[in-house]
């Protein structure tokens, strides 16, 4: 075969394994672009204004649900109810979520003419959510449930420090919150210091 | 268009039986199963892993049920018989071969993304994190699933997949035709389609785009099945070699009977038509059998392009129905026409 003949051949053969190589290569390499430029910059976005847009809540009552006598002293147990709201998030290709909440640790002081009426201390380790592993009739519920979430904090005090049978008593709270919010890349440590009126209710013949 | 079926002119019946099962080892009761079926385990490791809610991880499934298979599947090898039509060389171009399928499965998806914002790779983080053994499903301490180390781990396997089940569609089969290509991706999608909305739940109630991309992405699969071995017969030095997928005999056998291009057309569009009819029943009973998702998981949540009020996807499938009868009718006539010709050379 002279080499006139072979040349063009090898040549065509060369632009063929060429085109091969882009055809095998070509999809991934797509892919790890769009990772850089769209997955991750999108799911990054939606963590960040998940964690911005959720907030949290106390409610504007401690309720007094008991007194008891505790080494010769009257100590009042109160509930408090402690909330984050707006939890669920689209993730980046719009499937909902709900945004983990880790960590969770509340503090207060009920202050109430100078004086400290109660005080809460409250440790939760991961709020629920749904594991992601549920049939869609059964998540999609869980994900509503979810978005909304509040606990009954436990809070003790000196039970002589109010007079359960002055109705309402007038507080103020001084809280802290702080918490680990986790996305799908991005995790936050959050905290939120606050101080507002709330009132005490005896509820323990409720 | 020509396709080659069947061998020495008989019949098909014949060439079905021998294609089940030879005496030279050949068949699919013979190597040619065993070593389809040993491609195929990759996607054995996966259903394990979706069927079980991802309770074992993909990792455990393919280690069990591709890892081990594939040490077996090695020193086999060395006893695979000449006549059997499977000789390690043959494994070697297919192995080549099968490269091609999928990454053109892979570009048919590419402007869907683009296009519709499917994001056809979502469950590679998955996978990734899963055979990797990452815990944690977010950012945490643990760390998250979307790493470019849990894409790649999740991108290997997606293509341990395709090249295994484009492996074993050219293992299955003695000769490589456009209307077997079909019928094998046609398989797929169906499996696709169940597989995904029942066991995945971020698929759990797909939009009419996500039944149209895992559609049209296995036709092109079925298109890559079909012209890989057209591309590499003009690198390879030995042509002849390629045509049978064998040791040449296979090409000998099947070069007397050729379906016609009518019949071809005809066969891929009635293929096309009961595919329709099924995804649009099993559309329909997708999407009502669960309460409707206010989400645009995947893409944007497009309408079909075609709508009519108050034709729902059930009566879709009758249309589809319709179009696989008569094209099933067409291709039976035009097989028949085609015989008779033949008869009337002789």
């Amino acid at each position: 075969m002279s080499n006139a003949r072979t040349k063009p051949r090898y040549l065509m053969s060369a632009v063929i394994i060429i085109l091969l190589i882009m055809l095998y290569t070509g999809p991934y390499a797509f892919v790890y672009l769009r990772t850089a430029t769209w997955t991750f910059p999108r799911i990054d976005e939606r963590d960040f204004n998940a964690f911005e847009k959720l907030e949290t809540s106390v409610s504007q009552v401690a309720n007094l649900t008991g007194i008891r006598n505790v080494e010769g002293a009257q100590e009042a147990n109160y509930l408090v109810n402690v909330g984050v709201f707006d939890r669920k998030f689209l993730d980046w290709i719009g499937f909902p979520l709900v945004l983990e909440v880790n960590d969770f640790k509340f503090n207060a002081t009920g202050v109430s003419q100078g004086n400290v009426v109660f005080e809460c201390s409250h440790i939760v380790n991961a709020f629920p959510r749904p594991t992601g592993f549920e049939p869609w009739y059964i998540y999609q519920p869980l994900v509503d449930k979810y978005d909304d979430h509040t606990i009954d904090v436990s809070c003790r005090g000196d039970a002589s420090l109010i007079d359960p049978a002055t109705q309402p008593i007038p507080i103020t709270l001084n809280y802290s919150i702080s918490t680990t919010l986790v996305g799908d890349r991005n995790y936050e440590e959050r905290s939120w210091n606050n101080s507002q009126s709330m009132e005490i209710r005896d509820v323990r013949s409720l | 268009m020509t396709d080659h079926i069947s061998e020495k002119g008989e019949g098909e019946h014949r060439g079905l039986r021998r294609l089940i099962r030879d005496k030279d080892g050949g068949g699919w009761l013979g190597y040619r199963g065993l070593f389809a079926f040993i491609f195929f385990t990759s996607t054995l490791g996966m259903f394990v892993y979706w069927i079980t809610y991802t309770d074992i991880t993909l990792g455990t499934g393919m280690f069990y049920l591709t890892l081990i298979p594939f040490m077996v599947a090695l020193p086999l090898t060395a006893l695979l018989p000449g006549k059997s039509g499977i000789t390690p060389k043959t494994l070697g171009i297919l192995a080549v071969l099968a490269i091609v399928p999928y990454s053109l499965y892979d570009w048919a998806r590419v402007p869907m993304n683009l296009i519709f914002g499917i994001p056809f790779w979502d469950h590679w983080f998955d996978w990734g994190n899963s055979i990797l053994g990452t815990t944690g499903t977010g950012a945490t301490a643990t760390g998250t699933i979307f790493t470019y180390e849990q894409l790649t781990t999740g991108l290997v396997a997606h293509i341990m997949r395709g090249w295994g089940l484009a492996m074993a569609y050219y293992l299955l089969v003695r000769k490589v035709t456009l209307l077997s290509a079909f019928v094998f991706s046609w398989a797929m999608t169906i499996v696709y389609w169940v597989v995904f909305p029942v066991w995945i739940l971020t698929d759990a109630l797909p939009p009419w785009i996500w039944f149209f991309v895992a559609w049209e992405s296995h036709m092109v699969f079925a298109m890559g099945l079909w012209v890989a071995p057209k591309i590499f017969q003009r690198l390879y030095r030995k042509p002849d070699k390629m045509s049978g997928l064998g040791d040449g005999k296979d090409s000998k056998e099947t070069s007397h009977y050729k379906r016609s291009r009518k019949t071809t057309l005809f066969g891929i569009l009635s293929s096309q038509g009961f595919g329709f009819m099924f995804g649009s029943a099993w559309f329909g009973y997708v999407v009502t059998s669960q309460p409707p998702s206010l989400y645009p998981v995947f893409g944007y949540g497009k309408p079909p392009p075609v709508l009519i009020e108050g034709f729902g996807p059930y009566h879709w499938a009758v249309v589809g129905a319709v179009i696989g009868v008569i094209f099933l009718y067409l291709t039976l006539r035009s097989r028949k026409a085609s015989s008779l010709a033949k008869q009337k050379q002789k």
